[in-house]
């Protein structure tokens, strides 16, 4: 495997994701936080950031709440299986590793996209939640959006925590999609880690265990303020994502193409 | 051995379970510049043998060579030189003609001006810009071909190029082989219409179940045809024919029954002994048509038609 391949592959990889629906999925995935805050905004009686003093902390951990609880584990799932489904629906393995290219190659160049595409969501997701936040000052001012300004570092610090505990369940799902090719499983044990997540957060050496909880974790553990430069669901995410991609890796360069 | 064999195989054993073995001991031999027709039915084990040739299976034991190289240690180098096209084309359906060649070319690293070339050899000039979930199956197959041709190859493997296609389709794509074989590649094409093989190739490997049964060139297969064939007889009276001649008979009612001969020379002493004994013959027919008999009656020695 050398760059210049590599790259060749990531641009292949790109050209086959034309007319997919993937790039819609990111933008609707990434901008569904905001479109959800803004109805709570909408709704009457209810206060999602309390009034009267600087709202723009409460309302990125809001944010970030329903981003890692709603959002984060079925977009990882659907965007995962559609990025490898693509190869199982044009029955292609045959074809790609025949071709004069490291298995690698194309390995890797399918996981750079999909980082990308996880990048994209949470670049999304910040320039979605901040002109919501804005407008609501226009339209209720009691919350007092335009008289302060926003913290964009913690901000921006926030999206780099959030998406280092999210590689753990990248990698775990990137590696069931190669291992089948039917959806079905992989979807399926998406969901029960999505109903599983917030049932283990109170008990962390569970949730050290589901990658599926590790985002809403990490979001607890920031409401808590117990944030160092790698927390505890980070650093068992980064665990995740070695292992999930040395393993797929290793059983992708040697598995039979039947 | 010769030296000049592009694909050499030697005691491939193959099994997707090692109880049940798919390939048991395959030797096989593609002369540099052949057109080499793989015959044998379905499930006899073709695409199993195409897949460890190029490496997306890993045979029990055995060996494989391809230019003369270990496939193993030299697979970059060797894939280079190798277009493939493994039963169905491997389309994205979404994307049109182009993009699917783009795709190739990036992986290959070939220039775009390629991809020109290949739609014309390939006739798709017209529908290059066509979604390919709209193609016909016999476009389809030619956009395969065409991905196998992007980076000029020396070889080129075909698996059952023509499957599906009509009468049409087939023609175009032997035309096409017959082009690139003109230009000096070697052609490794299997199939279990050996019709097809017969009016293309000028080698020939029989396999059955994982054996290679035969494999030689085509003239030296009609010699073996000539020797053994099978007679369809319409007479006054089947069943004394059968008790009468020594040959291996089956009866197919009252009045005809088919005869299986060692060597076709059999046959005029047959006829003059039947007729001493005043038997009438109405028809005297060789069965199938070609080499058709001979490879059904090879790959399947149960069954004659």
């Amino acid at each position: 495997m050398n760059s210049l391949t590599l790259f060749n592959s990531f641009k292949a990889e790109s050209i086959k994701i034309k007319h997919s629906p993937i790039s819609w999925l990111t933008l609707i995935s990434g901008a569904l936080t905001a479109m959800l805050v803004t109805v709570l905004f909408l709704m009457r009686g209810i206060d999602p950031v309390e009034a009267g003093i600087n709202p723009w902390d409460g309302y990125f951990s809001l944010c970030f709440s329903i981003f890692s609880a709603l959002v984060l584990i079925p977009f990882v799932v659907l965007i995962v299986n559609a990025l490898v489904q693509i190869e199982n629906k044009a029955n292609s393995w045959k074809q790609l590793y025949s071709l004069p290219i490291a298995r690698g190659n194309i390995y890797f160049s399918k996981l750079i996209l999909l980082l990308l595409f996880l990048i994209s969501l949470y670049l999304i997701f910040a320039f979605s939640i901040i002109p919501v936040a804005w407008l609501t000052g226009i339209f209720r001012p009691e919350y007092a959006f335009q008289d302060y300004s926003p913290a964009f570092w913690p901000l921006a610090q926030r999206l780099a925590h959030s998406f280092i505990a999210l590689l753990g369940l990248t990698a775990f799902h990137y590696w069931l999609a190669y291992r089948w090719k039917n959806i079905i499983p992989s979807i399926g044990i998406g969901f029960l880690g999505f109903v599983l997540a917030p049932l283990v957060l109170e008990k962390p050496a569970l949730a050290a265990f589901i990658p599926h909880s590790h985002v809403s974790w990490l979001s607890t553990e920031m409401s808590k303020g117990n944030i160092s430069v790698l927390s505890q669901p980070e650093m068992y995410s980064l665990l995740f994502f070695v292992t999930f991609i040395c393993l797929g890796y290793y059983q992708e360069k040697h598995r039979n193409i039947y | 051995m010769k030296e000049d064999a592009i694909i050499r195989v030697n005691d491939l054993h193959f099994g997707y379970k090692p109880q049940s073995p798919i390939l048991k001991g395959l030797n096989l031999e593609v002369p540099q510049g052949s057109i080499y027709g793989f015959l044998g039915a379905n499930g006899a084990g073709k695409s199993t043998t195409i897949r460890n040739i190029l490496g997306l299976l890993k045979p029990a034991s055995g060996k494989v060579e391809l230019f003369g190289k270990d496939p193993g240690t030299h697979r970059l180098e060797i894939l280079q030189k190798v277009g493939s096209l493994i039963e169905s084309p491997s389309l994205y359906k979404q994307l049109d003609a182009r993009d699917n060649l783009r795709i190739y070319c990036q992986y290959r690293n070939i220039g775009k001006k390629r991809i020109e070339e290949v739609l014309e050899i390939t006739g798709l000039q017209k529908h290059k810009r066509k979604a390919t979930k709209d193609y016909s199956t016999g476009m389809k197959q030619r956009l395969g071909l065409a991905i196998a041709l992007l980076s000029d190859p020396d070889l080129l493997i075909l698996d059952e190029p023509t499957n599906g296609l009509d009468p049409v389709g087939i023609l175009e794509i032997r035309n096409i082989i017959r082009q690139l074989h003109a230009q000096g590649k070697t052609i490794f094409l299997s199939s279990h219409l050996l019709s097809e093989i017969e009016k293309i190739a000028s080698r020939v490997g029989i396999l059955k179940d994982g054996n290679m049964l035969f494999q030689g060139s085509i003239e030296e297969l009609k010699k073996i045809r000539n020797q053994k064939t099978t007679v369809l007889l319409k007479t006054s009276e089947a069943k004394k024919v059968s008790g009468l001649i020594p040959q291996k008979t089956r009866i197919l009612d009252d009045q005809s029954l088919e005869v299986e001969l060692q060597d076709r020379e059999e046959l005029p002493d047959l006829l003059q002994s039947l007729t001493r004994e005043n038997i009438r013959i109405y028809e005297v027919r060789e069965l199938g048509g070609e080499l058709e008999n001979h490879f059904i009656q090879m790959t399947n020695p149960n069954q004659t038609n």
